[in-house]
């Protein structure tokens, strides 16, 4: 529960920031470069091949019913509903999670926060609501493009492996089962791990103590949360939303 | 003016002080002094907001700061300046970065006027020359002029300053001396210095007052702490490994 | 406007870029009688578009600078290496020294750590498997079961679109779990909890100098440290993959049961597992036992600058192993499918 309002208090902070106004508009700049186009080959690279195992998983399925034009459906209810999230979450949550939990752990443990504060700068201005709103944008811009990178490397993976030309792949992702409503199933869950991973990650930072072991505990911690949480609101948002 | 009022603070059990009484009248430089662990840097802590007492006050140009939130706080901040025992400038930013900060964020400059006025705060304590140089490239001197650069640059009319010459060569303490002298006859800024440098506070120091057991244990000129009889004021002066003073 | 700092105070120079040098340096030179003397305004104050150009100089060169000093230090460690295994008789392996490995990548970690498990103390082992297997045995449960759920619920609505036959859930999701998720899965969530783990470890060790004391006491710090972690791995990460598959199955099964009313017996029937599945299911997992240690530990190893330098080890750990799970994952799968292909 301690975990809950930490993230709920940062999340505020950051909501308040900005709709004031008041958040530092070259932190937000600077965190969407280096927290979100920087991870942004990671997550394109996770994307690739989990497009290429999803169909290794379906493969014999697809075999077994000989039924090679629903590669593309099998596949894609995957990448678009659960797993697509799921993975990016997981990457960004590893790759900008645990930076943002560093970096803020380390302002923490060397005073530098405190230095802020000593000269009237809020940190909840310059450093939590640019970060948290970095992650957020990134986690759901980045679920949604590694999406198509991970369609693509289905299609590859299933022609080199299946003979199954792209064009059937095509055709079994177009061909009326699945929806737009699946794109958006999979964009509000990524919403909603941005939302834990900024959440989760920002909080265990502020709370670091104790020099670099310290550190490095709160991003232990950090890191392991965020895949819990991600885990359990994932289950919560399928089981809430009935097929839709 | 800033007065402490019968101020106490623990942590956990450990009582760090205990019921300190204490005012800085305007434009003087007091010095704080005490063994390590004696809680000085915790009680010009409480005048910015940092920590919160457990009971008493703090006033600041007579106003009760006690209970002010956060968000009040950083009124009383931008006239009081805190430096940092380690410096604590932003490591991610090179040192006219560091000072151009609050030009940034309180008087909203732009990046290159923030910058060009940075340089002449820098040119203020001489490091000027430094700064396209990231922190981590200097040593604890030229680190701690950025720091003191950085807190002119609110225009403070007092000044915290947290152990300004421990760990600096012994010509480096003697400029910072100089530097806070100059801050307080000529801009007459209020400075409360926190140190154990002897030489630093028979030199410079209108008022002394040390820190003993969570209380003020002696106030007076420094000719009057030279003076006194107190035996465990006189072991601390005179650096003596053998006496009554406890350490913690 | 309030943007004037000077508005109030006299604190320095003026607003204008150059009135302040007469003031300026006489300031300094009253609060500094015995510095050197003032330059003036420097190259870099004296117009904004020049006060950039040092600053952007300022940021490149570092990172040149510190591989340059890195470069510097291994040279230096291992010419010192070189000294102690001519003088030394009975010279400790060199084989791992920092600047070592500072050169080699992942793979070179790998075969230290591979050459070093034959000279471990014997409790190490024991140890480190009891840390690993109790840190994340929960953790690897919780997961896999809200997964199994979630798969399976997933699975039947769409499987209901198509034919209203629920029959077939039951034996594919086994087939899956066998050949791919649990052993993906468990080694995902390894990868954050035992990566970040044997990262944070290892790395504030290495910035606190610990790896330097424990080498200066004659122990080599991939045997007492990386080498344990890497056999413990290996060991445990399969027996974390049965047992959260067995969440997973439990969860799935009871998900079948109450959601979609699939009797057990209909649910819990393994016809499609074949040995190629089971056989690509415990390769993976000892793959990925191995890989995760390895990555980790490696990134550990490579820590440099304190606190942050801590967090940034840990940040690759997590992910190069997930990336490293990943890609296994699909190398295993891949070659698995093409060789049980081509025998059936």
């Amino acid at each position: 529960m301690e975990f809950v309002g930490g993230i709920a208090v940062v999340l505020l902070q950051a909501l308040r920031a900005t709709l004031r106004r008041s958040l530092d508009v070259e932190q937000l700049r600077e965190g969407l470069i280096r927290l979100g186009l920087h991870s942004l080959p990671v997550v394109f690279g996770t994307a690739l091949f989990v497009g290429g195992i999803m169909v290794i998983q379906s493969a014999p399925l697809m075999t077994r019913y000989g039924a090679h034009s629903l590669l593309g459906w099998g596949a894609g209810f995957g990448i678009l509903r659960e797993i697509g999230p799921i993975l990016t979450g997981l990457m960004i949550s590893g790759r900008v999670g645990s930076n943002n939990t560093a970096e803020l752990g380390t302002l923490q443990v060397t005073e530098q926060i405190n230095g802020l504060r000593a000269l009237a700068i809020d940190p909840a201005d310059y450093l939590v609501a640019p970060r948290v709103l970095s992650i957020l944008v990134t986690t759901v811009v980045g679920t949604l493009l590694s999406m198509a990178v991970a369609l693509v490397g289905a299609a590859l993976t299933g022609q080199a492996l299946l003979g199954v030309h792209p064009i059937t792949f095509w055709n079994g992702l177009t061909g009326g089962m699945l929806s737009w409503g699946d794109v958006a199933h999979g964009m509000v869950k990524a919403f909603v791990f941005g939302l834990v991973i900024a959440g989760t990650s920002t909080a265990y930072g502020l709370r670091a103590k104790g020099g670099a072991p310290g550190v490095g505990r709160a991003v232990n911690e950090s890191v392991v949360l965020s895949a819990v949480a991600i885990f359990v609101t994932d289950a919560l948002i399928s089981f809430a939303s009935r097929g839709n | 003016m800033i007065e402490f009022r019968g101020v106490s603070k623990s942590f956990g059990d450990k009582v760090i002080l205990d019921g300190v009484d204490l005012t800085a009248g305007s434009g003087e430089i007091l010095f704080v002094i005490g063994t390590s662990g004696a809680g000085k840097s915790v009680l010009i802590q409480h005048v910015v907001g940092l920590l919160r007492p457990d009971a008493g006050r703090v006033l600041v140009d007579g106003e009760d700061v006690t209970d002010y939130d956060e968000h009040r706080f950083y009124e009383v901040r931008k006239k009081c300046a805190l430096v940092f025992q380690h410096a604590t400038l932003f490591d991610s930013m090179t040192c006219a970065e560091n000072v151009a900060l609050p030009l940034r964020k309180h008087f909203r400059l732009k990046g290159d006027e923030a910058l060009r006025r940075a340089e002449e705060f820098l040119a203020l304590v001489q490091m000027e020359r430094f700064g396209a140089t990231y922190p981590s490239a200097l040593g604890d001197g030229l680190r701690k002029r950025v720091a003191v650069a950085r807190a002119l640059t609110l225009s403070p009319r007092y000044i915290l300053f947290d152990e300004p010459t421990t760990s600096l060569d012994p010509v480096s303490a003697r400029r910072v001396d100089a530097l806070i002298v100059d801050l307080a006859r000529r801009q007459g800024a209020t400075c409360v210095v926190v140190s154990h440098d002897l030489r630093s506070i028979f030199s410079i120091a209108d008022r002394v007052a040390m820190l003993y057991k969570g209380r003020v244990r002696a106030l007076g000129t420094p000719q009057a702490i030279r003076d006194t009889t107190d035996p465990i004021v006189r072991q601390f002066i005179e650096g003596r490994n053998e006496g009554p003073l406890e350490t913690t | 406007m309030t943007d004037d700092p000077k508005g109030t105070t006299h604190w320095s120079a003026g607003p204008l870029p150059q009135a302040p040098e007469p003031e300026m340096g006489g300031s300094a030179a009253g609060s500094f009688p015995a510095g050197p003397a003032p330059t003036g305004s420097s190259p870099s104050g004296s117009s904004p578009s020049g006060s950039s150009v040092p600053l952007r100089e300022g940021f490149s060169e570092r990172p040149e600078e510190r591989s340059q000093r890195a470069l510097a230090s291994s040279e230096i460690a291992r010419s010192a290496t070189l000294d102690s295994q001519v003088t030394i008789a009975d010279p400790m392996p060199g084989f791992v020294l920092p600047a070592d490995e500072a050169r080699g990548g992942p793979l070179h970690t790998l075969a230290a750590a591979l050459y070093a498990t034959t000279r471990m103390e014997p409790g190490a082992v024991a140890e480190q498997m009891n840390q690993l297997g109790i840190r994340s045995l929960g953790f690897v449960c919780l997961v896999l079961g809200f997964v199994g759920g979630i798969l399976v619920y997933q699975a039947g609505i769409q499987a209901l679109r198509i034919v209203p036959d629920t029959s077939t859930i039951g034996p594919a999701y086994i087939e899956i779990l066998v050949r791919d998720l649990a052993a993906s899965l468990t080694a995902l969530m390894l990868a954050t909890r035992v990566g970040a783990g044997i990262a944070a470890e290892i790395g504030s060790m290495k910035v606190t100098d610990q790896l330097d004391a424990l080498r200066l006491s004659s122990a080599d710090p991939v045997v007492h440290l990386v080498a344990p972690r890497l056999v413990a791995s290996v060991l445990v990460t399969p027996l974390l993959t049965i047992l959260g598959g067995a969440v997973a199955l439990l969860t799935g099964t009871l998900t079948g049961l109450w959601v979609f009313d699939i009797s057990l017996h209909t649910f819990l029937d393994a016809r499609y597992v074949d040995a190629a599945d089971l056989c690509a299911g415990l390769l993976k997992s000892v793959a990925f036992g191995l890989a995760i240690p390895v990555m980790s530990a490696h990134a550990g190893l490579y820590t440099s600058g304190g606190s942050q330098g801590v967090g940034n080890a840990t940040t690759r750990a997590v992910v190069g192993s997930s990336l490293a799970v990943i890609v296994l994952g699909f190398v295993i799968g891949a070659l698995v499918e093409v060789l049980a292909g081509g025998a059936g």
